[in-house]
C-alpha cells in the first residue's frame, strides 16, 4: 500500500477520535450504572438505565456554572430525560478491549479503558496473595436505598426534597 | 479509469486533513504524534479513572476490615445509608463508580475510614459521639468530602502514582498467570498500603482535614440540616477523645482547631431552621437506629 495510503487512513482514524473527545456533544457512561430521569433531580422518574460505557448525545446543558445534569439522548433506546454530570466523562469509554485496541486506543490519548489496569482480575489476584475476606465489602455494596425510602427520609425530616435539583 | 483510482487516497487526505483542521489540529502534529506513540501513551493517564478508584476502594475497606469487626445491625446500617444518600445527592460528586456506602465497625474507638470510591467505615465509639441526626449527619458528611475531594487516592506516594499511571497506560487487558497481572497487582498492593497506611496511622495532613469540614458544613447546609451539628459532635468528641489514643487522636487535629474554624465559618452563614415537627421525626428516628448504638 502507498504512503499517502497509510497517511490517509491514520489520520482519518485520529480524526474521528479527536472528535469524539472534542465534541461536547457525546458524552459515555463512567459508574456502573446510572438512571434517566425525567426531571434534573435524583428524585425524578426514572425513565430508563444506562451502563458503563453507554454513549450519549447530550441535548441540553445547563446554563449556570454547575452543571450538575445533563439532559441526554440515546436514540437507539429511544430515550431522552437527564442524567447526573458526575455519571458521565467526554472521553469515549471501550469495553472489553482486546490488547491490540487498547494500545490503538491509548494512542489517541482521548481514550478511557474499561477494564483495562485495576480490575476484576488484581482485585482476585490480590485477595488471594494477601487472603484477604471481602465478604463484608460486598454485603456493605448491597445497602442501596431507594429514591422512594430517600424521599421519605428527607420530606418525614422536613429536609431539602429537591434532590439535588438545579 | 486505474488513474481516478489513484487519486482516491489523495481525495481522502485532503478530507482528513481539512477534518483534522477543524479541530485545530496539523498534518504535521499528527505525524509527529503517531512517531512519539509511546510518549503519547505515558502522557495520556494522569489520574485513576473511576472504575480504578472503585477496585482500590474496595481493597481499603477489606484491608482495614481484616482488623476489625463489623456491627451487624441492619436497622443502625439500613439508617446510615439513607442518611448518607440523602447528603451525597447535595454533594459535588453524587455518583461514584460503585456509589457511597455505610458500614459500622463494632470498636469503641472513635473513629471512620472514608476508602477511595464511598466505602465508608464509622465505628460505634464515633457514632456515640452524636446526639442527634444532625450530628450524625455531619460525621457523615465529613467522611463523605473525603471522598469527594478524593482525599484517599491523593495518599499514594507522587513516585508510585506516576510508576502507577505509566503501568496502567502501557500495560493490556491483564489476563489471569500473565507478567502484566503480575506487574499491576504489585503496584495495586503498593498504592493500597500507602493509602490504608495513611488513614489507620499518619492521618490526613490538617489542612485535608479542615478542607473537608468546610465540605461538610455545605453538604449539610444543602440538604436542609443545622451545620452547627457538626460542631456539636466535634464538642462532645473533645470529651472523649483520649490522649495517646490509637483513633482520631493520633490521626485528626485537635476538635479545638476544627471547631475554631467551622465556628467562623458559620458565625457569618445564615440560620437553618426546621419545624418542632420535623425535629422530633428526625429525633424519633435516630433514637430508633442509633439510640443504642
Amino acid at each position: 500500500m502507498s504512503r499517502m495510503w497509510w497517511t490517509t487512513i491514520v489520520c482519518l482514524m485520529l480524526g474521528s477520535a479527536a472528535a469524539f473527545a472534542a465534541n461536547p456533544s457525546q458524552m459515555s457512561v463512567i459508574v456502573k450504572q446510572t438512571q434517566v430521569r425525567a426531571t434534573p433531580s435524583f428524585l425524578g422518574k426514572v425513565l430508563g438505565v444506562l451502563a458503563y460505557g453507554d454513549k450519549v448525545t447530550i441535548l441540553d446543558q445547563p446554563a449556570g456554572a454547575s452543571k450538575s445534569w445533563m439532559k441526554i439522548g440515546v436514540p437507539e433506546k429511544n430515550l431522552q430525560g437527564w442524567v447526573s454530570a458526575s455519571a458521565l466523562t467526554e472521553k469515549e469509554v471501550k469495553l472489553q478491549a482486546g490488547s491490540e485496541n487498547v494500545q490503538q486506543g491509548a494512542s489517541s490519548g482521548e481514550v478511557a479503558l474499561a477494564g483495562k489496569g485495576f480490575n476484576e482480575e488484581v482485585e482476585k489476584q490480590y485477595k488471594a496473595d494477601g487472603k484477604l475476606d471481602y465478604t463484608w465489602v460486598d454485603r456493605m455494596e448491597t445497602y442501596n436505598p431507594t429514591d422512594s425510602q430517600v424521599a421519605a427520609f428527607l420530606k418525614q425530616g422536613g429536609l431539602n426534597t429537591s434532590g439535588g435539583a438545579q | 479509469m486505474r488513474s481516478l483510482l489513484k487519486l482516491v487516497p489523495f481525495v481522502l487526505l485532503v478530507l482528513a486533513l481539512s477534518a483534522c483542521a477543524s479541530l485545530d489540529l496539523s498534518a504535521g502534529n499528527i505525524v509527529q504524534g503517531i512517531q512519539a506513540g509511546q510518549k503519547v501513551v505515558e502522557a495520556e493517564q494522569t489520574e485513576f479513572t473511576p472504575e480504578q478508584e472503585y477496585y482500590i476502594g474496595r481493597a481499603v475497606a477489606a484491608n482495614i476490615l481484616s482488623t476489625r469487626k463489623v456491627y451487624d445491625n441492619k436497622r443502625a446500617t439500613d439508617y446510615l445509608n439513607v442518611l448518607e444518600r440523602a447528603l451525597v445527592i447535595y454533594s459535588d460528586r453524587p455518583e461514584t463508580f460503585g456509589g457511597y456506602h455505610v458500614l459500622i465497625m463494632d470498636s469503641d474507638e472513635i473513629n471512620a475510614f472514608s476508602a477511595p470510591g464511598g466505602l465508608i467505615l464509622v465505628s460505634r465509639g464515633l457514632l456515640r459521639c452524636a446526639t442527634n441526626e444532625d450530628t450524625v449527619a455531619g460525621i457523615l458528611a465529613h467522611e463523605t468530602s473525603h471522598v469527594v475531594l478524593k482525599h484517599g487516592l491523593n495518599a499514594i506516594k507522587e513516585a508510585r502514582k506516576t510508576a502507577a499511571y505509566r503501568n496502567l497506560a502501557m500495560t493490556g487487558v491483564a489476563v489471569a498467570g500473565s507478567p502484566e497481572l503480575r506487574q499491576l497487582t504489585d503496584t495495586f498492593k503498593d498504592s493500597i498500603a500507602d493509602i490504608t497506611n495513611t488513614m489507620v496511622n499518619s492521618g490526613y495532613s490538617r489542612d485535608l482535614e479542615f478542607q473537608a469540614d468546610q465540605m461538610a458544613l455545605q453538604i449539610m447546609r444543602a440538604a436542609g440540616y443545622d451545620p452547627r451539628g457538626f460542631v456539636a459532635m466535634l464538642q462532645v468528641m473533645e470529651t472523649k477523645l483520649k490522649p495517646g489514643g490509637l483513633d482520631f487522636a493520633k490521626t485528626h487535629p485537635d476538635p479545638k482547631d476544627r471547631i475554631l474554624r467551622c465556628g467562623k465559618t458559620l458565625a457569618d452563614a445564615p440560620a437553618v431552621t426546621t419545624t418542632p415537627q420535623a425535629q422530633a421525626a428526625r429525633q424519633a428516628r435516630y433514637q430508633a437506629a442509633l439510640g443504642t448504638i
